[in-house]
């Protein structure tokens, strides 16, 4: 029995004193930095200098920075057409759930910019090898509006940031003085051709369908409110709200994707009565602004989804 | 039973009445060569990866005290991350060599036992519901991988454990933990991409912090498992031969699954649930050296630190700008392995 | 004489028809004894419950004036042994392997043998004639000797006490003998207590000093061989005719036909309670 309890304890021993966390910010706190930042994982980040080389794992906020004028060096892993083309010749560094910190060190960074769900695992890493990571997550508009913000005061470019934000509220406000002609309900989907989720009013195209002025028939179900930005929907419950137009949001086939999910509403006997059908209301929304964050480009996307819900509201 | 089989000429004879256990040499030789794959796997693993770095200055990043960016690739990345494989893929081979010996079964692996259900639910959960907790993820797997195995082992229990009940209990509990996962996971499917790579398995992104969380786990663990060669050799025996000669046979069979499931939840912890490693590392050891744990543990530590830290170079190198999860590029080598060895191996299995 | 091994009152069930009750027996030392009756009569299971592979729900065991329950499980090992009816043929390990396990209930958790084993280990392997055998693999040997290698490891133990079941089943008559004579050279030169059960009932009669003969869980005769052999006792235990003939002072007995009309005996049909 005696070695018996020798063993338990050491294990004991092992399980409470390797626990420590041994992630722990290792900055100075004594000194004091030009700009202290709070990032969308709650992390306070101390820049001294504004960041020359910057590395992005997020393509939206990349194409903030780089409106800002600051120099990228490293780009995500993403097709290179939705890229500018002075961003699309940039080395890539793989993407926010598998990065490439090989790659990223050897560009010499002076801040990495993550995603703050996917790249939180990576800042252990991000520490050891003395680097800079900023993670922010963009799932609103409100959210956009001040990574631009934060990112202004970061590079010590407040008055371009501004302007872009002025830019972006001045369009965003034209849109939402003229009410739409009749209310018009929408479902977003998101998804594949095996699983569509139904974008809830805290997702980013939840939250840009909302500011439009669109009615998110997946806002009005009951108990919605406690999943997170997407949830699964029943057909049922579909045909039950009868919206007048579905978006798909894929990086799929986008015409695989819409005939899946129309085939999978007429196994319902009731298909036929949702607006939607009548008009032939099946449209895509462009996964660079809609699916990602689309950075600047968020005013596009305003508009984007704003002339598609007039042509729908104006039918008949 | 009659005469003894094979024995067809004198040498065979002579080996038969050598001064030594035959099996000795090769069993030194294997050991020897595995030792030397590791080496390689270092030297190699240091060498490659996504950014080229020439070999003379690989060296020098080694050794010099400049801080160049290659020396931190080298230094800061490619060193921890082999470092971390190889303790990766030796706690997962001796977990699944140790089970295989408990449980009398050829199929058991740290999967059966609990570990991977009870740390994938645990960090499903964690990565999903509370990222903001996810740097005490590893703690978490750990815990989640033991609590997960006691359960089984405490349902398994009627006044004893027979390794059959136990892999029923394991099925069942695995099941049910499964199901709360993909719970877990339908709920919140826009997240679970954040998962996944975990769920296979990999060392993407792996630095001197996760070494510093496994390797004192893994010294632990294997350090304590010299211990346990003498009882798993003596498990072998049959519960009742154990007992005759002394053997607290459901105290050993306790420790020696605490033991597994403590170095399969290490490796888990930060590497994620890859597969594959514990299951057909020891059966392939087996094939070459045998029952014997004395030679079957320390072999099935160097060929699963190998398989894992080369793999996982591989995994990192070949198909450039991609990085393919080890865990992954481990499942396509190991089950079609696996196949060919229960195909041609079967009658090699000594065990039962 | 001196009772080594005392079962007092065990009591084991294993359905409602098939169990043992009240069951009471003693072994002397130095003694080599037969347990024999028919299959199912129990005599494994008594083993099982010498040497507590199984539990007994009553009663208890005392081994050289102990209670067994209250012994540590090497100390057990230390001074009785058994070799259980059928080993494991597949086991991949050499002679000296399998024997040097018979040196754990002298070593702690941690320990290896070391050279002061090694002299027990070269002594049961010399003991049983297997010195040059010693780095052969199990599966390389014949049944006989396999089954000398099992010996030897109970014999590394250096028991007081060596417990077998059925040593000779499965093996041809030359090799019987040779584990018959092993286990008589055992119990001569070292005063080994030997118990058995065996099945060939002219083995039981010529090496041992005491027969007890099993029925429905139940001790029916015991004593010696010449003693114990005759009609009524080929009749009541094994339901057979015989007729018994003494070589010197060892009954033979010749089985010459089943007993058709059988009588009811006093010991047949027991109800478990």
């Amino acid at each position: 029995m005696r070695t018996n309890s020798i063993i338990i304890l050491l294990f004991l021993l092992l399980i409470t004193g390797c626990s420590k966390s041994s992630v722990s910010m290792k900055e100075n706190k004594d000194h004091t930095a030009r700009v202290i930042m709070t990032d969308h994982a709650n992390r306070e980040i101390m820049f001294d200098d504004p960041p020359l080389r910057i590395v992005s794992l997020v393509q939206g906020d990349m194409e903030i920075v780089h409106s800002l004028g600051a120099e990228i060096v490293g780009r995500p892993t993403v097709s290179s057409e939705v890229l500018p083309k002075e961003l699309a010749d940039i080395e890539e560094v793989g993407t926010a759930h598998e990065a490439d910190f090989e790659k990223i060190v050897s560009l010499k960074p002076d801040l990495i910019i993550g995603h703050a769900g996917l790249n939180m695992k990576d800042a252990s890493t991000a520490e050891a090898l003395g680097l800079k990571l900023f993670l922010t997550n963009s799932n609103s508009y409100e959210t956009i509006i001040e990574v631009i913000s934060m990112y202004g005061k970061i590079l010590d470019r407040e008055n371009e940031a501004n302007e872009m934000i002025a830019e972006i509220e001045e369009k965003k406000s034209t849109i939402q003085t003229k009410p739409l002609n009749k209310k018009v309900k929408a479902l977003i989907v998101y998804g594949t051709t095996d699983l569509f989720l139904a974008a809830l009013p805290t997702s980013l195209s939840g939250n840009l369908l909302e500011i439009v002025g669109g009615e998110n028939i997946a806002s009005n179900l009951p108990g919605i409110d406690s999943y997170p930005d997407y949830a699964q929907l029943s057909m049922e419950r579909v045909i039950e709200a009868n919206p007048d137009v579905i978006y798909f949001i894929t990086h799929g086939d986008p015409d695989a994707v819409k005939e899946k999910f129309k085939l999978e509403l007429k196994s319902n006997p009731a298909w036929n009565k949702v607006n939607a059908f009548k008009h032939d209301n099946f449209n895509f929304l462009p996964y660079e602004l809609f699916g990602t964050s689309p950075g600047p480009k968020v005013a596009d996307s305003l508009s984007y989804l704003r002339e598609s819900l007039e042509s729908i509201a104006t039918e008949k | 039973m009659g005469e003894p089989k094979h024995i067809d000429t004198e040498r065979d004879i002579q080996i038969l009445n050598s001064e030594k256990d035959p099996r000795t040499k090769k069993r030194f030789r294997t050991l020897f060569i595995f030792l030397l794959l590791c080496g390689i796997a270092i030297v190699y693993g240091v060498m490659v990866g996504s950014v080229s770095i020439p070999l003379k200055e690989v060296w020098g990043a080694l050794f010099s005290t400049a801080d160049t960016v290659e020396k931190q690739i080298v230094w800061d990345l490619r060193l921890p991350r082999l470092l971390t494989g190889l303790l990766v893929g030796a706690c997962l081979a001796v977990s699944g060599a140790l089970l295989q010996g408990v449980m009398r079964n050829p199929l058991a692996d740290p999967g059966i036992i609990g570990v991977s259900a009870g740390a994938g639910l645990v960090a499903v959960i964690m990565m999903i519901i509370f990222p903001e907790y996810i740097h005490l993820l590893p703690l978490g797997a750990f815990l989640g991988a033991l609590i997960a195995t006691f359960t089984i082992y405490f349902i398994a229990w009627d006044g004893g454990i027979s390794p059959l009940r136990m892999i029923l209990a394991g099925v069942a509990i695995n099941s049910l933990l499964g199901a709360v996962m993909s719970t877990v996971m339908i709920l919140y499917s826009d997240r679970v991409q954040a998962v996944l790579p975990w769920l296979v398995g990999g060392l993407a992104g792996r630095s001197w912090p996760h070494f510093q969380i496994i390797w004192p786990y893994a010294l632990i663990g294997l350090l304590l498992s010299i211990f346990a060669i003498k009882h798993a050799n003596i498990m072998l025996l049959g519960d009742e031969v154990a007992r005759l000669v002394g053997n607290k046979v459901e105290r050993s069979r306790f420790f020696l699954i605490l033991l597994a499931t403590f170095l399969a939840g290490a490796a888990v912890s930060v590497a994620g649930l890859i597969g594959f490693v514990g299951l057909v590392v020891p059966h392939f050891v087996r094939m070459i050296v045998g029952n014997d744990y004395r030679f079957l543990l320390p072999i099935s530590a160097l060929a699963g630190a190998f398989l894992v830290a080369f793999a996982d170079t591989v995994a990192r190198s070949w198909f450039d700008p991609i990085e393919l999860p080890v865990g992954i590029l481990l499942a396509a080598i190991g089950a079609p392995f696996f196949l060919y060895l229960l195909r041609g191996g079967i009658k090699g299995w000594k065990m039962s | 004489m001196e009772n080594v091994l005392v079962a007092d009152q065990l009591a084991y069930r294993y359905t409602d028809t098939y169990c043992i009750q009240d069951f009471s027996i003693s072994f002397n030392k130095g003694e080599m004894v037969s347990i024999i009756g028919s299959n199912g009569s129990g005599k494994s299971t008594v083993l099982r419950l010498l040497t507590r592979l199984l539990k007994s729900e009553k009663g208890t065991v005392f081994l050289e004036g102990k209670m067994i329950n209250q012994m540590k499980e090497k100390d057990i090992a230390q001074k009785m042994t058994m070799l259980p009816q059928v080993n494991n043929h597949k086991l991949d390990l050499t002679v000296r392997d399998l024997v040097t396990h018979g040196r754990n209930p002298y070593l702690k958790w941690f320990e290896e043998p070391n050279a002061h084993h090694s002299t027990y280990i070269d002594w049961a392997l010399s003991v049983t004639d297997l010195t040059k055998m010693q780095h052969r693999p199990l599966q390389a040997l014949s049944g006989g000797e396999r089954q000398r290698a099992w010996i030897a490891m109970s014999i590394a133990q250096t028991p007081n006490i060596l417990i077998l079941d059925e040593p000779t089943s499965y093996l041809d008559i030359s090799h019987q003998l040779e584990v018959m004579e092993l286990l008589e050279d055992l119990n001569r030169s070292l005063g080994m207590t030997i118990i058995m059960v065996l099945h060939d009932l002219n083995q039981a009669a010529r090496y041992s000093d005491r027969i007890i003969a099993m029925k429905n869980g139940r001790v029916v005769r015991q004593g010696k061989p010449r003693d114990v052999y005759d009609d009524e006792f080929f009749r009541e235990v094994f339901a057979i005719r015989a007729s018994v003939h003494l070589d010197g002072d060892k009954p033979i007995c010749t089985p010459t036909g089943l007993v058709k009309e059988n009588k009811k005996s006093e010991w047949s049909n027991q109800k478990c309670l």
